[in-house]
């Protein structure tokens, strides 16, 4: 019988003593329960760059940035002074209450508008014109990959006084003054924030009606229930996660914009990133700014726990 | 199906893409106007605005330091995905687990909470803005784009083929270029486009993380706040010739599917 010996397969035991690079790959083998030596340190060489890139530039980042929210900024400079100050502006303030108030009124508007607009969508393509879905789908691509600024300066030549809808609308003669309520409003910061999300909240979604099987449909219908029913009933909640993933992802990604609000919100459109975006900016005040990123963040987090088991408690 | 349920999916994927596809198609249609005008009719096509993008200084330099941007980003992020998507497709340890969740974090944190907390970084070990410091945070957010299509398609990989090479006398070098690489050759190539893709439109995080020279939509953002300048459409459009392009190309290179997971 031939020995096998450590660099082969698998076992460095059974080296009697174990050199440094042996012990190092041993220790390693428990992090990477991979095959032989060989191949835990190729995993170690390939995963080290990004390892060291994300604790560089993601971790100690954010890390930075909670640490800034217990400081004070005076005179612009930075003071590490350790208090809860800014956190209790932040959810004190009369401003910043109502700014939060209305974030969070817009984000879940468009949560509930996109996921709706999505899963129609990827409803009609999967199971009405499965023919068509790869073209549809790669549309929704297209769409994803063409321009966040752009879209969001050009929905102001269509919504504005003198903007496409007004002029047809008036040119039809259904109006005599332009709907000023198109612009600068909670209207045009919901319509425009919907378009750009809705490309990717299709993608969980259809993911996840893949898994969903003719078959089952069919089953709940032979079994009597009805279109609505098994609608409910079985499509639904088979497809519950992708649903809660892309309103997860929604309301995050609205909650934190702030260029949709700056360029078609106007007053009544204000929402808490315009203010944080302003804090690292011309108003010069950090810690708030990043205190006030964490509390809405917190306020986030909260919304989406309690939608991840109302999504439980009516799609099962 | 009843007809009139494939009518009324026509109707609402109809609304829906026009929806969709309306603000693109105005831009690029203004970008051709004759006149300042931004609202109907159109009078006749011209390509002025193209000529003061090609002559305009601040354009060019734009142009320029996109393209700087865009290239770097995109070699150094499809570098790191596709070798951290080769480690997590071979083993399932619970470091490579963290490792592809951090991966992830940006795609689910908003634009400006990046590149607040990057601006604070770098002001806390005193590094100036520049564009590497706005290509590090261009990195961030397109990481998860390769490792979503790459790992997806390392997912259906079958590793016994890299064995097999290895028993039939191949050296760990030639088993990993002329066997396992070419299999994810073209997703490789359709993560780089669609990075380029993105970092070339990316303007929230440029906005907190760039120095004295802009990339393209910092500038463009200075100019929306200022005025209403038609040659915004035509540098517009030129933004969306390289996303469009990129997505048509990735088209051929993968299944829109591989990026539906």
């Amino acid at each position: 019988v031939i020995p096998v010996s450590s660099d082969s397969r698998g076992g460095g035991a059974t080296v009697e003593r174990p050199g440094p690079l042996t012990a190092a790959t041993l220790w390693a083998s428990r992090f990477f329960r991979t095959g032989t030596a060989r191949e835990r340190w190729v995993t170690i060489f390939e995963l080290a760059p990004t390892l060291i890139f994300l604790t560089v530039f993601l971790v100690i980042p954010l890390g930075v940035f909670f640490v800034y929210s217990f400081w004070t900024t005076s005179v612009f400079q930075l003071v590490p002074d350790w208090t809860l100050e800014n956190y209790i502006t932040a959810i004190t303030d009369a401003n910043y209450q109502s700014l939060f108030r209305n974030t969070l009124t817009i984000a879940l508007t468009v949560g509930v508008c996109t996921v709706v607009v999505a899963y129609t969508f990827a409803h009609i393509i999967r199971f009405h014109l499965k023919q068509h879905q790869e073209t549809l789908l790669f549309l929704m691509l297209v769409s994803l990959f063409s321009g966040y600024l752009v879209r969001i300066y050009s929905w102001r030549t269509i919504l504005g006084d003198q903007g496409i809808i007004n002029d047809l609308l008036q040119r039809i003669g259904l109006i005599d003054e332009p709907l000023s309520f198109l612009l600068f409003s909670r209207v045009a910061v919901v319509l425009v924030l919907v378009n750009y999300l809705v490309p990717l909240a299709v993608l969980p979604i259809y993911a996840s009606l893949q898994n969903v099987n003719e078959d089952e449909i069919e089953a709940s219908r032979d079994l009597g229930a009805g279109a609505a029913t098994t609608f409910w009933r079985v499509t639904l909640p088979l497809v519950r996660n992708g649903l809660f993933f892309s309103f997860a992802i929604t309301v995050i990604l609205a909650a934190g914009d702030y260029l949709t609000p700056q360029l078609v919100g106007g007053i009544n459109g204000l929402m808490i990133g315009t203010v944080i975006a302003d804090n690292f900016g011309a108003t010069f005040n950090w810690a708030l700014g990043a205190a006030s990123s964490f509390v809405t963040t917190g306020c986030i987090v909260i919304i989406l726990i309690v939608a991840y088991f109302g999504f439980r408690r009516v799609l099962r | 199906m009843t007809p009139r349920s494939r009518l009324f999916s026509w109707i609402f994927v109809a609304v829906l893409m026009v929806y969709l596809f309306a603000p693109v198609v105005l831009v690029v249609l203004f970008s051709f106007n004759g006149t300042a005008s931004t609202s109907l009719p159109f009078t006749g096509p011209s390509i002025r605005w193209y000529q003061r993008v090609f002559t305009d200084q601040s354009f060019i330099k734009g142009i320029e330091a996109s393209f700087i941007v865009a290239i770097t980003v995109g070699v150094v992020s499809t570098f790191l995905g596709t070798t951290a998507s080769f480690a997590m497709a071979r083993s399932k340890s619970a470091i490579l687990g963290l490792v592809a969740w951090l991966a992830l974090i940006p795609a689910i944190l908003p634009g400006l909470f990046l590149g607040v907390a990057l601006l604070s970084f770098y002001n806390q070990i005193d590094v100036p803005l520049s564009l590497l410091t706005v290509m590090i945070g261009h990195v961030l957010v397109t990481l998860p784009f390769v490792v979503l299509i790459v790992g997806s398609r390392l997912s259906r990989f079958d590793p016994a083929v890299e064995e097999a090479a290895r028993d039939l006398g191949a050296t760990g070098l030639q088993a990993f270029f002329k066997v396992v690489f070419p299999m994810v050759r073209a997703s490789v190539i359709a993560s780089f486009l669609i990075v380029v893709a993105a970092s070339v439109d990316e303007v929230v995080i440029a906005l907190f993380t760039v120095g004295a020279t802009t990339t393209l939509p910092v500038t463009i953002w200075g100019m929306l706040r200022r005025s209403i300048d038609p040659s915004i459409n035509a540098v517009a459009t030129l933004i969306l010739v390289v996303t469009l392009v990129s997505t048509f190309v990735v088209r051929r290179l993968i299944s829109p599917r591989d990026l539906a997971r």
